[in-house]
């Protein structure tokens, strides 16, 4: 292999390092806004049921 | 026949969940901004899987697994440019934390603010224009890919493209943004765990070593040097750079994402994380797609290659859990860029037609009829049309024609004081020329007299379009400073 060759390997193996180590964070972290994300929405939804039009 | 029960099994159950979520969504939707832009309420590590997961479909995948079949590791310098370009609109705010703070829905709604509403009608109608035009190869080489990896072969791509398409306009049209954020979160981690699937059996068949020495036997120089590679050159690499700088901030469904944050400074933190992915976003299908270089050599079909390695590798119920990624990567993807496209068209190009704004009621219904009619035009343009250059050529070509003008109108109506109504006209009409000229006139190339020939190369068309639009925003401008006073923005606006 040239030096060419090795060097862009080494640049795909960070950028998949890369990708796949936000991807797991994210997946760990995304869930907790999801709820919060939807509990606010429900919070919203049952206040606007409550109050008189 | 490559796909078996089992991978049915696993495809179904995730289909049969998407669907359900995406359907439920409808519930929390009690306005325009619930259906348009979530709320405003994504929080930072779900605005990431959202844009992660729509920017990644099954067709980002096999354009650039094409390109990593056809130029090798020389196509990596995209996913790098791409990368540094999202970071750097992250890092700095540059356009995305304006117009967040300006509260649109729509990257047209600011050209009423600071121009006319002329400007959004002229700039929503090419927005829409060059969007469904960039979205017209979606489905065909979805279909492509998913006929290959299933082993149905080519008699199977037009069925698959309906059934696609079916159950992505059923969930976008019903849900809207609360139900593309949810599945988009479920969609992320899915196709994240079937890259890493199909990353993962890829290298237990092929060392690393045999697909570096595959590419640099195969194609030389060009298979490592993208200024030595013929399809690319300067002109492509300058033209990626400043498309990515264009689209990172002015691309309607990823700036969508942004505009969703609950915050500007969450908006800027969602668009540096997923910036950090986009190097992986590109490098690794590039990957997959020269690792089909070295297991089949060269002479398949450009795009099918990569498909047809993993169709060949994969082995039984994983390749259940591949088309699941692959078919949760383009569920996201439609989604978002279907509400993106008809949302344009009915806030920005309908609405701007009459004088009042319409009633949100009434957009939401034009938004839902403008998906199913955006979705039709998908099918049949994908089944008719066949794409000159590479796919991803063709994909940046059609992007330009509407983020070079907004590059020039956003950026001079933000930071340039003399930026008027007859400069933004100029900046939006001339940056869709070339673009537009290099789709008409690429299919007569033959014909065509010798000095019209610069544009039917791709790339020259495209980094073109951002010459001209930025030549168009400022002489006109310039030129017409007392017959158009520059409309400037208040601090009401900057609710």
């Amino acid at each position: 292999m040239t030096a060419g060759t090795v060097v862009w390997l080494a640049i795909a193996a960070a950028s998949a390092a890369l990708f796949f180590g936000i991807a797991a964070v994210v997946s760990i972290y995304g869930i907790r806004d999801l709820r919060q994300l939807l509990g606010g929405a429900d919070r919203a939804r049952a206040s606007r049921q409550r109050t008189p039009v | 026949m490559n796909f078996g029960p089992i991978d049915w099994v696993v495809v179904v159950a995730y289909l049969a969940v998407s669907v359900a979520f995406g359907v439920r969504a409808k519930r929390y939707i009690e306005d325009l901004d619930g259906y348009m832009v979530a709320g405003r309420r994504v929080g930072a590590s779900l605005g990431i899987a959202t844009f992660v997961a729509t920017e990644i479909g099954t067709v980002t995948f096999v354009y650039f697994g094409e390109l990593g079949y056809v130029a090798g590791f020389s196509a990596f310098f995209i996913g790098i440019l791409t990368m540094i370009a999202y970071t750097l609109v992250g890092q700095t705010g540059f356009i995305i934390e304006g117009l967040r703070r300006h509260r649109v829905m729509t990257i047209p709604e600011f050209y009423e603010l600071r121009y006319s509403r002329g400007a959004r009608l002229l700039g929503g109608a090419i927005l829409f224009l060059g969007g469904v035009l960039n979205m017209g190869i979606f489905l065909k080489f979805d279909g492509i890919f998913l006929s290959e990896v299933m082993g149905y072969g080519p008699d199977a791509v037009a069925a698959i493209m309906v059934l696609m398409l079916v159950i992505v306009i059923a969930y976008t049209v019903l849900g809207g943004m609360f139900s593309i954020v949810v599945t988009d979160y479920m969609q992320f981690v899915v196709l994240s765990v079937g890259m890493l699937v199909a990353t993962v059996v890829i290298l237990l068949h092929l060392d690393v070593a045999s697909i570096g020495i595959a590419v640099t036997a195969s194609l030389g120089s060009a298979g490592l040097d993208p200024i030595a590679n013929p399809r690319f050159g300067w002109t492509f690499v300058i033209w990626v750079l400043v498309s990515s700088v264009a689209a990172g901030a002015l691309w309607q469904p990823g700036t969508s994402k942004a505009l969703a944050s609950e915050s500007p400074a969450v908006a800027k933190r969602v668009f540096f994380w997923t910036g950090l992915t986009f190097a992986g976003r590109a490098i690794i299908p590039m990957f997959w797609g020269a690792a089909a270089l070295a297991y089949f050599g060269p002479g398949q079909p450009s795009a099918v290659a990569m498909p047809r390695l993993l169709g060949q590798i994969v082995p039984a119920g994983f390749l259940g859990l591949l088309v699941a990624g692959m078919l949760a990567a383009s569920m996201s993807t439609y989604s978002a860029y279907v509400l993106a496209w008809s949302t344009v068209l009915a806030r920005d190009v309908i609405a701007c037609t009459r004088r009042n704004d319409l009633p949100d009621r009434t957009v939401i219904t034009i938004t839902r009829i403008g998906a199913v009619l955006v979705g039709l035009f998908l099918l049949v343009f994908g089944l008719w049309y066949k794409i000159p250059d590479t796919a991803f050529q063709y994909l940046a070509v059609t992007g330009s024609m509407y983020v070079s003008g907004a590059l020039a109108c956003v950026v001079a109506g933000m930071y340039w004081r003399k930026a008027n109504l007859v400069g933004s006209y100029a900046g939006l009409g001339m940056g869709a020329i070339a673009p537009a000229g290099f789709l008409l006139l690429e299919k007569f190339r033959d014909d065509l007299p010798a000095y019209l020939l610069f544009i039917t190369d791709v790339n020259v068309a495209g980094l073109l379009s951002f010459l001209l639009a930025a030549l168009g925003m400022v002489l006109g401008s310039l030129a017409t400073q007392r017959s158009s006073p520059p409309k400037h923005l208040t601090v009401a606006e900057e609710r």
